[in-house]
C-alpha cells in the first residue's frame, strides 16, 4: 500500500513538471510567427497529451481498469475532432 | 475506498461515484460550449483572430501554471491523506486552495480590464464567447473551492483517516476536472488562431 | 404516519384532486372549442376556458406541494409540525381565494373583474399564467409565507437532511421569484423578460428541486435504500438542475427583443437541461433495482417510476425539440409549444404529485403501509390510462405542429393561421378524444379512493 502510493507519488511530480514544462511550449507557440493550421494542430495536441496526463497521474484514472479509464480520453477525444475539424475548414 | 485495491486495479475511478457523475455531465456542458465556439469561429475567423490577439495571453499562462499547481497540491494532499498524514494533507489543501485564490484574483484583474474598456456581451461573437466561457469556468473555480474548503474543515474536524478518505479523494475528482477544462480553454480561447 | 400533524396535509391532498378535475373538464372544453370554435359562447369564451385551465393547474399543484411539504418535513425532521393550526387556517384561506378567482374569471368579464379588484392600484394581471387579481397574488404571498414560516420552523427544530432541506430550498425560491409576478414594467421587452423570471424559474428551476426531494423521499420510503446514497443523488440533480437551468431562462429571450447572445446561452445551456431528468430516471430506476424490500404500496413505486421516466421525455426531450435558437425560429409558440407544455406539465409536476398522493394518502387514511389490492389495481389501471393518453395527446399535438410550423413558416408558399389550422383539425380532433380517455383514468383514479377501501391491505412480501 505504502510501496504503491510512493509509485503514484513520483508518476505524479514527473506529471507535474511536464505539465508545465507544456504549458510554456504553448504559451511560446502563441507568441511566435507561426500560425495557421500548423499552430492549431499543434497547440491542440500538445492540450490533448496534457489532458491525457491529467486524467492518468493526477485524477488517478492510471490505476482504474475497465471502462471508466478511458472517461477523460473518450472526452477529449470528440471536442479535439470537432475544433480540429473546425480549423481545418476555417482556414482553406 | 482503500480495500478495494487490488495489484490489478480498480474497477472505479478514486473518490464517490456520484461525483463522476457529475464530472461526466459537467464535462458535456463544456464539450458543447467549446463546439459552439469552434463551429461559430469557422464563419467569423477573421474576427475572431483580430479580438483573441487583444487577450493578455500572460495572464493566461500564469493561470494554468496556477491551476496545474493546484491541481498538484491536491494530489499530494490525497497522497498524505492516504498515508494517515492529516495535518500534511490539511496543508496541501490550504496550499492548493490559495493558488485557486490566485487563480480568481488574476481573472478577476483580467474582467476588469474587459470591463474597464466597455466590453460586454454585446460587443461581438468573440467576446461573448470570451466572457461567458471564461466566467462559466470561473464560477467552478469557485465551487470547486467551496469544496475544497468543506474537506480542508472536515480534515481539520478529523473526519479522514488512511483507510477512510473519500471526502478527500472525491474533492480532488472534481478540482482536478476544473483543471483538465481550463487544459482545453486555455489553447482555445487565448492560442489558436 | 408517525406524527399527528402530518394528517392537515390530507385536506391539500383532497382539494389538489378536485382542482385536477376542474382542470381536466375545462381542458376538454377548450380541446372541443378548437374545433368547434362557438361551443359554449358566449358563456365560457375560449381564453377564460384556457385561463381557467392552466390556473387551476398551477394552483392544484402548489396545493399538492403543499400537502407533501406538510406530510414530507415532520416525517424527515423528526418532529411534529410547528403549528398544525397555522396549516388547517392557511388551507382554507387559499381554498378561498382560489374558489373565488376562479368564480371571478367565470362570472364577470376578465375587464370587469381587473376594475372590481382595483388592478389600476398595483396593475399585474393581464399576463398569461399570473393573470389573478393583484388581491388573490397578495392572498397567495401570504398563504405562502405563512406556510415557510410554518416550514421552516420545523426544519430548524427538527432534524436536518438534505430531503428537507432541498425541498426547503426550493419552496423558498416558489416565494421569491413568484415575487417578479407584482413586478410589471410598462416596456414590453421588460415585461416579458421579468415575466419569465417567474414562469421559467419555476418550472425549470426551483420546481425541480421540490421535485427531486419528493422523489427522493418517496423512493427512500417505497425501496429502504440508504438515504445516504438517494442523497447524494440529489445533490448531483440539483446541482446540474441550477447550473444548466438559470442560464437556460435564455431559451425564452429569443425573439423578445434582448440582446442577441441570449441566442448563444439559452441554446447552449437549456439543450442540457435534459440532463438532470437524465440522470433523475436513472437515479430512480437504479434505486428500485436495488431495493432492500418489497413495498407492498406497488403503485406508489410505479408512479415515481413513471414521474422519472415522463419528466424526461416531456421536459427534457420535448424541451430539447425546440430549444435550439435556429429550430425556435420556426417553432416558436406552434402547436409544438403545447406538445411540450401538456407532456412535461403532466410527466413531472402532476406525476411527482400522484406518486406523493399515491404514497401518503393511503397512511392518511389510516392504512398501515399501502391500500387494498383492488384500490391498487384501479390505480394502477388509471396510471396507465393517463399516461399513455398524454403520451397520445403530445404526439397528436407534435404532428400538428410540425404541418404547422411547416405549412405556415417554413413552405415556399407559406399559408395565413388559420387556413393552416383548419387543415390540421384532424390532429384537433385525435387529441379531444385521447383527452376523453384521460378523463377515464382520472375517473379510475378518483374510484381507486372509494372502490375496495374497506378490503383488507396486501400481505407484506418478504
Amino acid at each position: 500500500m505504502r510501496k504503491d502510493d510512493t509509485a503514484n507519488l513520483g508518476a505524479a511530480n514527473r506529471t507535474f513538471l511536464v505539465l508545465l514544462a507544456l504549458t510554456f511550449v504553448t504559451f511560446f507557440a502563441g507568441e511566435s510567427h507561426v500560425e495557421g493550421v500548423l499552430l492549431s494542430g499543434m497547440v491542440l495536441g500538445v492540450a490533448l497529451l496534457k489532458g491525457h496526463l491529467l486524467g492518468e497521474h493526477f485524477m488517478g484514472l492510471a490505476r482504474v481498469r475497465g471502462v471508466w479509464r478511458w472517461i477523460v480520453v473518450i472526452w477529449l477525444f470528440f471536442p479535439a475532432m470537432l475544433i480540429g475539424t473546425t480549423f481545418v475548414l476555417a482556414a482553406r | 475506498m482503500s480495500n478495494t485495491l487490488t495489484i490489478e486495479g480498480v474497477r472505479q475511478p478514486p473518490g464517490d461515484f456520484a461525483i463522476w457523475i457529475f464530472i461526466m455531465a459537467e464535462l458535456l456542458v463544456f464539450a458543447i460550449f467549446f463546439a459552439a465556439y469552434a463551429m461559430t469561429r469557422m464563419s467569423h475567423v477573421e474576427l475572431f483572430n483580430e479580438f483573441q490577439l487583444q487577450l493578455n495571453r500572460r495572464a493566461a499562462l500564469a493561470n494554468t501554471l496556477v491551476l496545474i499547481t493546484s491541481s498538484y497540491f491536491v494530489v499530494r494532499a490525497v497522497s498524505a491523506i492516504s498515508g494517515g498524514k492529516a495535518r500534511s494533507c490539511l496543508r496541501w489543501l490550504l496550499a492548493a486552495m490559495g493558488m485557486g485564490g490566485l487563480f480568481i484574483c488574476i481573472k478577476s484583474a483580467e474582467f476588469a480590464h474587459h470591463f474597464a474598456l466597455g466590453v460586454n456581451l454585446s460587443t461581438n461573437l468573440f467576446y461573448m464567447f470570451y466572457l461567458s466561457l471564461t466566467f462559466f469556468h470561473f464560477m467552478h473555480v469557485i465551487l470547486g473551492l467551496v469544496i475544497l474548503g468543506a474537506v480542508a474543515y472536515k480534515t481539520r474536524q478529523g473526519h479522514y483517516s488512511a483507510m477512510n478518505h473519500t471526502g478527500v479523494e472525491t474533492a480532488a475528482a472534481y478540482w482536478h476536472m476544473v483543471d483538465l477544462v481550463w487544459l482545453i480553454l486555455f489553447p482555445l480561447v487565448y492560442v489558436m488562431r | 404516519m408517525k406524527y399527528q400533524s402530518q394528517a392537515v396535509a390530507k385536506p391539500y391532498f383532497v382539494a389538489a384532486i378536485v382542482l385536477f378535475v376542474a382542470q381536466i373538464t375545462f381542458g376538454l372544453i377548450i380541446g372541443l372549442q378548437y374545433v368547434i370554435g362557438d361551443f359554449l359562447f358566449p358563456e365560457i369564451p375560449f381564453n377564460v376556458a384556457r385561463m381557467v385551465h392552466t390556473n387551476t393547474l398551477i394552483v392544484w399543484l402548489l396545493f399538492g406541494f403543499m400537502g407533501a411539504a406538510y406530510y414530507l418535513v415532520p416525517e424527515e425532521s423528526e418532529t411534529e409540525l410547528h403549528s398544525p393550526w397555522l396549516a388547517k387556517l392557511m388551507f382554507w384561506v387559499f381554498l378561498v381565494a382560489a374558489g373565488l378567482t376562479v368564480a371571478g374569471y367565470l362570472l364577470v368579464p376578465y375587464s370587469g373583474l381587473a376594475k372590481l379588484t382595483g388592478n389600476s392600484l398595483l396593475p399585474t394581471m393581464g399576463r398569461e399564467f399570473l393573470e389573478q387579481p393583484t388581491i388573490t397574488k397578495l392572498g397567495i404571498v401570504v398563504v405562502a409565507l405563512a406556510f415557510l414560516f410554518n416550514i421552516g420552523m420545523t426544519v430548524l427544530k427538527g432534524r436536518k437532511t438534505v430531503v428537507n432541506l432541498v425541498l426547503l430550498l426550493g419552496l423558498v425560491g416558489l416565494a421569491v421569484f413568484f415575487l417578479f409576478s407584482f413586478y410589471n414594467p410598462t416596456n414590453v421587452v421588460l415585461d416579458k423578460y421579468f415575466w419569465w423570471w417567474t414562469v421559467h424559474l419555476w418550472v425549470e428551476g426551483v420546481w425541480e428541486l421540490i421535485l427531486g426531494s419528493i422523489l427522493a423521499f418517496v423512493l427512500i420510503k417505497v425501496t429502504g435504500v440508504d438515504r445516504e446514497v438517494i442523497e447524494k443523488w440529489l445533490y448531483v440533480i440539483i446541482a446540474m438542475t441550477l447550473i444548466t437551468g438559470i442560464i437556460g431562462t435564455g431559451h425564452h429571450f429569443y425573439w423578445i427583443g434582448t440582446p442577441e447572445y441570449w441566442q448563444w446561452l439559452g441554446s447552449i445551456f437549456s439543450a442540457l437541461e435534459p440532463i438532470p431528468f437524465f440522470m433523475m430516471a436513472v437515479f430512480a430506476f437504479n434505486m428500485v433495482n436495488k431495493r432492500r424490500r418489497n413495498h407492498p404500496n406497488r403503485v406508489a413505486t410505479l408512479w415515481a417510476l413513471g414521474t422519472a421516466v415522463m419528466a424526461f421525455l416531456g421536459a427534457g426531450v420535448w424541451g430539447f425539440l425546440h430549444t435550439l435558437a435556429p429550430v425556435n425560429y420556426y417553432t416558436h409558440g406552434t402547436q409544438i409549444t403545447a406538445a411540450h407544455g401538456h407532456m412535461a406539465f403532466f410527466g413531472a409536476y402532476v406525476m411527482i404529485n400522484l406518486t406523493m398522493i399515491s404514497y401518503a394518502m393511503p397512511l392518511l387514511r389510516g392504512r398501515t403501509l399501502a391500500n387494498s389490492s383492488r384500490q391498487q389495481t384501479l390505480e394502477t389501471w388509471a396510471f396507465w390510462l393517463m399516461t399513455i393518453s398524454i403520451v397520445l395527446i403530445t404526439l397528436f399535438l407534435t404532428g400538428a405542429g410540425i404541418l404547422q410550423t411547416y405549412m405556415q413558416r417554413v413552405s415556399v408558399t407559406p399559408q395565413p393561421f388559420m387556413a393552416v389550422q383548419e387543415q390540421i383539425s384532424l390532429f384537433y380532433w385525435l387529441r379531444e378524444y385521447t383527452g376523453l380517455v384521460f378523463l377515464l383514468g382520472l375517473t379510475l383514479y378518483i374510484a381507486s379512493f372509494f372502490v375496495g377501501r374497506k378490503d383488507p391491505e396486501p400481505a407484506v412480501a418478504n
